[in-house]
């Protein structure tokens, strides 16, 4: 009020502009800081790797979101054009074509390659990125797909086992081969590595929510729920909720691809042992561990093996570790 | 500056206020935001093909070379009632709700349709 009946009398012209000046900033300012608090969302929906990929970023920098999003898609389309058998020249498929010779590959596919053979090892060919040739022949949610015959199956038994496949190193170059016939199929661990890939592009001060195909992954300081497919349900109608902070959550189950024949169902997850689908107990696995590489792969594994052996992994393994599973049967609620 | 220091308090409290009305306005859109998802996108091979508003019960039809999908929309849910893909995923996709637009989305994979709530 002091200043109002000034300005009506004597007005001091210096120190009015002072205030204006100062009271402008002051608006400036409070506009920054609520600016700056306010959280943006960067949201990217997109159909890569043969199935739906969802990216969500939140933070206050739009354009470091923006940015950064940019940067996640480019690496998933970079890891796709090496990893898939969808791709003609993809690195995966040279290996396959390499019949038995050392084929060039870049450190990622290297990368990748190692992490599959080391899983493969500790699950003792639970899972195996040599299914390969089983999945060529079943052709699971593709057009073709069919039952092949007990002839197939046992022939292109010949062609599986993980302990066939080499990698080497020579002066920073990186190599794979496989044996004549064998056949990669990194399904059940690629949306796993390349998520662990797109990760550590997040930058400081980032939070995200990546869900590339089920394979989803949470990241920052805030906990986020995620349900859990109820298995053979409406998409979208969830049996447990968990709170997830900087941990990834993959699950496998049967209901996700499958095809009927004469009343019988064949899903997508090929048991390596036996060349058909897996037969286990189980119907759902969620493995819950900040590695995502690691969640993919012994979601598959831990899948075949079923109730029984994948409760010994789990107790043999899941301190040393880092990992948490909810298996679900029938039974379970 | 001297002269400043008889109306120091005034000019405080004006500048007090002055910063928190921004920034009041804009706790308010973080904090308080409300669930007010009510326009359904329909997004194909990454376009957005049809926005329809959420509390009008229609039937709008998808068609483009790769398959034709229905979606209703239906007392203030949408949801892909037949479609003519392989797995029929979208139409075993639990319908969008206010209640679950944040979380949800339905997607046909094979025909690269995408069907989200917003605001």
């Amino acid at each position: 009020m002091k200043i109002l009946q000034k300005l009506k009398g004597r007005v001091n012209w210096k120190s009015f502009r002072i205030t204006i000046i100062i009271v402008c900033i002051a608006f400036l300012l409070g506009l920054k800081i609520g600016q700056l608090m306010h959280n943006k969302t960067e949201v990217r929906q997109e159909f890569l790797l043969g199935t739906f990929v969802q990216i969500k970023l939140f933070g206050t920098d739009k354009a470091k979101l923006t940015s950064c999003a940019d940067k996640i898609t480019e690496e998933i389309k970079d890891c796709e054009s090496k990893f898939s058998l969808n791709i003609k020249n993809s690195e995966i498929n040279k290996i396959n074509a390499g019949s038995g010779r050392f084929v060039k590959i870049s450190h990622k596919t290297y990368d990748l390659l190692d992490n599959a053979l080391y899983f493969a090892t500790i699950t003792n060919g639970a899972f195996d990125p040599t299914v390969g040739v089983f999945t060529r022949l079943w052709q699971i949610g593709k057009d073709t797909e069919r039952v092949p015959s007990h002839e197939e199956i046992a022939n292109a038994k010949k062609f599986t086992s993980y302990r066939n496949v080499k990698l080497k190193q020579v002066k920073g170059n990186y190599y794979a081969m496989i044996p004549n016939n064998f056949s990669l199929d990194l399904g059940a661990i690629a949306k796993g590595y390349i998520t662990d890939r797109i990760r550590a592009l997040v930058p400081r001060g980032v939070e995200a929510i990546f869900d590339l195909g089920g394979n989803v992954c949470v990241i920052g300081k805030k906990a986020r729920k995620i349900g859990l497919q109820k298995p053979w349900a409406e998409r979208g109608e969830i049996f447990q909720k968990i709170s997830a902070k900087n941990t990834c959550v993959v699950t496998s189950g049967a209901y996700e691809r499958y095809f009927k024949q004469d009343g019988k169902i064949y899903h997508h997850i090929i048991d390596p042992a036996t060349g058909k689908p897996s037969e286990g107990d189980l119907e759902s696995v969620t493995i819950i561990t900040p590695n995502s590489t690691m969640a993919d792969a012994l979601s598959t594994a831990l899948f075949v093996m079923g109730r029984e052996n994948a409760e010994k992994f789990i107790a043999k393994y899941s301190e040393q570790l880092g990992f948490e599973a909810i298996l679900k049967d029938n039974k379970t609620l | 500056m001297k002269h400043l220091n008889k109306k120091e308090k005034i000019i405080y409290a004006i500048l007090f206020l002055v910063i928190l009305v921004p920034f009041c306005f804009y706790a308010h859109a973080t904090f308080f935001q409300k669930n007010d998802a009510s326009r359904i996108i329909i997004k194909q091979d990454g376009k957005i093909i049809k926005i329809l508003p959420l509390d009008k019960n229609t039937e709008f039809i998808v068609e483009s070379m790769f398959g034709k999908n229905v979606v209703t929309v239906k007392d203030g849910s949408v949801s892909v009632t037949d479609a003519d893909c392989q797995d029929k995923i979208c139409v075993k996709t639990v319908p969008l709700k206010k209640d679950n637009a944040a979380t949800s989305v339905i997607v046909c994979l094979p025909h690269k349709l995408i069907i989200t709530l917003e605001k």
